[in-house]
């Protein structure tokens, strides 16, 4: 609907998925008022771009997450946006981010998926490193700071990760 | 970008967490405007890690939100079914039609990203004719270089490169094989730079820029002599 311009397709998205894409923005900015920002710009960007989905070249779902998690990434990135923030609310977001992914945030992961059991496999530093990237949108820097680890292991750590994962997940 | 299977997957995965630096972010989406095969692996990466999303716990959109959005959605533009507003600097300084784009696929995700990427770029940049990123051996960007059409060329390094003491890196371009390749200038090191290269027919679509070691001074013989440090294909850049 939204692809054939019909606004009614806004509504229905938002119905099917917006208390989840909530969530997850809730989760990366640890701020209402920036969590629905980043939902409605999100709404806007497949608004404009819904036409132009290929379906094969993943699912709409996977998309349209990626263009939230995106939006929120960026939101955390922009000095002059977060610079609109007291010292004192910028502080708690910092907070809030450090809590947002517990150490053991894999086991969030509800029933038996593949995700889980391959998560699951690897070494806990590599498995906590990429939940802070996805989960939180950490850098490899801000995961190297929390960490207390160079940012150079942070990279093999996260490369060696990927690597198992995506043996683990074929 | 000829990268084997396995590179390619790294750079999805990594593109999908948000781990690539911005620069390398950028080449991503410009890349896959053309490189299906990056575009199918980014698709893949994006719904491999989608489960961690169905983690998050909802949360409940406050009464009006919907009308909010679509409120947003009266000041906006439209959906993007028509023509794509990015079109290709022909000349510096003058557009010509999209139609010409079309040679790159797919010309709708084109548009998609090249909108995604101008909104989060500052818009005062000075507009290249045309863009490469320059790969190693492995298929690892190195450098992206950034060419004005005026005979003036950037580049941006966004690896570590290693440049022995008596080695000194010059950029290169290939505007057609009867010209052979060009110098565009020897560069001061692995920092941005901007390199004044001769007079050279405007830049095109697929044209070669690589990166090679050379002695100190620059090449000998007027052409590559050393390793290749990095090279890639032009693309268009947008507007």
């Amino acid at each position: 609907m939204c692809a054939a311009g019909d606004k009614r397709g806004i509504d229905r998205l938002l119905g099917e998925e917006g208390g989840r894409l909530l969530g997850v923005a809730m989760r990366m900015l640890t701020r209402r008022d920036l969590a629905e920002e980043a939902v409605q710009d999100t709404m806007v960007q497949v608004w404009r771009k819904a036409a132009q989905y290929r379906a094969d070249t993943g699912s709409a779902k996977g998309w349209l997450y990626a263009i939230l998690r995106n939006r929120c990434r960026n939101i955390l990135r922009d000095e002059a946006r977060l610079m609109t923030l007291s010292p004192d609310e910028l502080t708690a977001v910092q907070d809030a981010r450090q809590e947002s992914v517990p150490l053991e945030g894999w086991e969030m992961l509800s029933g038996p998926t593949k995700l889980k059991d391959c998560l699951a496999l690897l070494d806990a530093s590599g498995r906590e490193a990429i939940l802070l990237a996805h989960v939180a949108g950490f850098t490899h820097g801000e995961i190297s700071a929390r960490l207390k680890v160079p940012l150079g292991t942070v990279k093999s750590w996260v490369r060696r990760s990927l690597v198992s994962l995506r043996g683990c997940l074929s | 970008m000829n990268m084997d299977k396995d590179n390619l997957a790294r750079l999805a995965d990594e593109y999908v967490l948000g781990l690539l630096e911005p620069l390398e972010a950028e080449a991503v989406e410009t890349e896959m405007q053309t490189n299906i095969e990056l575009a199918k692996a980014v698709g893949h990466a994006r719904d491999r890690f989608l489960p961690l999303d169905m983690t998050a716990p909802e949360a409940v959109l406050r009464d009006g939100f919907a009308e909010t959005v679509k409120q947003s959605l009266d000041a906006d533009p439209g959906p993007e079914t028509r023509a794509p507003k990015v079109v290709p600097m022909t000349t510096r300084g003058k557009k010509s039609s999209w139609l010409s784009r079309q040679v790159f696929w797919p010309a709708a995700a084109a548009a998609a990203i090249g909108i995604i990427i101008g909104s989060y770029l500052p818009f005062n940049k000075p507009d290249p004719v045309v863009v490469a990123v320059l790969l190693d051996a492995n298929g690892v960007a190195q450098a992206i270089v950034e060419d004005y059409g005026n005979s003036t060329a950037q580049i941006r390094f966004v690896s570590d490169v290693d440049v022995p003491a008596d080695k000194t890196l010059q950029l290169w371009t290939l505007p057609s094989p009867e010209t052979g390749p060009v110098s565009l200038g020897i560069l001061p090191g692995v920092r941005p730079a901007v390199v004044d290269g001769p007079d050279l027919p405007q830049p095109k679509p697929q044209q070669l820029y690589e990166v090679t070691l050379e002695p100190l001074g620059g090449s000998p013989t007027g052409k590559p002599t050393g390793p290749i440090l990095g090279k890639g294909l032009a693309v268009l850049q947008k507007s």
